[in-house]
């Protein structure tokens, strides 16, 4: 059963096993000395939390720790959107960034959603190097004439600067708010 | 409707509980207690309708730990009574405060229950 125990365990993330391993173990070993239930019915639970409870654990780890890809994700579309010549395109992805930065987890796995939003002013850091580069393309045009490949720099460059700017002030928002739910 | 980010000075936003917190709530209620100890409580209190596994268990303890509802206590019992592997976990104010607020929201909600006479074929 221990290592049925210890196989389960796999199921949830990293976090999870390091902090309660050893007490979810611990409580396998109770349940089944003391438990009186069979060692089969305990062992359909164990596989059965761990298929419904470590996923959904995993998939909340997951999504605490997928919003740079998303927002990588959502900005590389946008910006094909906009040299494809459907700047359109760029408004409602532009809008999923915001609701995917602003979004807040009911439930987070708390060390490494803290380590996330602490991170804010490098956020803040890249957007503003990213908007630089942008105006260095602005600078180096002549006659305000940008080429095709110096539009599509600064136009890419602006874009993810207001991305992740955007995302970098709701992560420092969302650190001065758990700084303050401590002091509390 | 997205639910509002529980924040201690606003017990309400922590309402309603889900089912399993509000089962180790009432659990700890009764005192500090490790996890195998937690499970039988909810089991023995609910009459057996509740029986609830390790992995949700502890999945549960790590979210109210992480809101502030439950702590883990630093005391350990005398090892040669009890095995030293066992954590135990109490409630804190904040985690008493939220449990007293669930069950008043709970209390409300049987009331009007009654009041529309629901165990006595109110929905014949």
């Amino acid at each position: 059963m221990n290592r049925l125990a210890r196989l389960t365990l796999l199921a949830y993330p990293r976090a999870f096993r390091q902090a309660f391993g050893q007490s979810y173990l611990q409580c396998v070993a109770d349940l089944e000395a003391h438990s009186g239930r069979n060692r089969l019915r305990i062992a359909g639970r164990l596989l059965g939390e761990a298929l419904t409870t470590g996923a959904t654990m995993r998939w909340e780890n997951l999504m605490s720790s997928s919003k740079l890809i998303l927002t990588v994700i959502v900005t590389i579309v946008a910006a094909f959107g906009v040299l494809l010549g459907s700047p359109i395109i760029a408004l409602p992805l532009i809008l999923a960034v915001l609701v995917i930065g602003a979004r807040r987890h009911d439930q987070p796995i708390a060390v490494e959603a803290v380590a996330w939003e602490r991170r804010w002013y490098r956020w803040l850091g890249v957007a503003a190097v990213l908007f630089l580069v942008g105006f260095a393309m602005l600078l180096t045009s002549e006659d305000n004439e940008l080429s095709s490949i110096a539009w599509a720099v600064w136009i890419l460059s602006w874009l993810a600067a207001a991305v992740t700017a955007t995302v970098g002030v709701g992560l420092g928002l969302g650190a001065t708010r758990l700084v303050s739910q401590r002091r509390t | 409707m997205a639910r509002r980010k529980p924040s201690p000075e606003d017990i309400d936003s922590y309402l309603p509980l889900p089912a399993s917190a509000m089962h180790i709530i009432v659990a700890l209620a009764g005192g500090e207690r490790h996890g195998y100890a937690i499970m039988r409580d909810i089991e023995d209190l609910s009459a057996g309708s509740v029986v609830m596994g390790p992995g949700t268990l502890y999945g549960s303890i790590k979210r109210m730990i992480d809101q502030g509802l439950v702590e883990e206590t630093d005391e350990r019992p005398d090892p040669s009574l009890d095995d030293e592997r066992r954590r135990y976990y109490r409630l804190t104010a904040l985690g008493q405060r939220v449990g007293a607020a669930e069950q008043a929201r709970l209390a409300a909600l049987l009331d009007a229950a009654r009041l529309r006479q629901l165990g006595l074929g109110g929905l014949a």
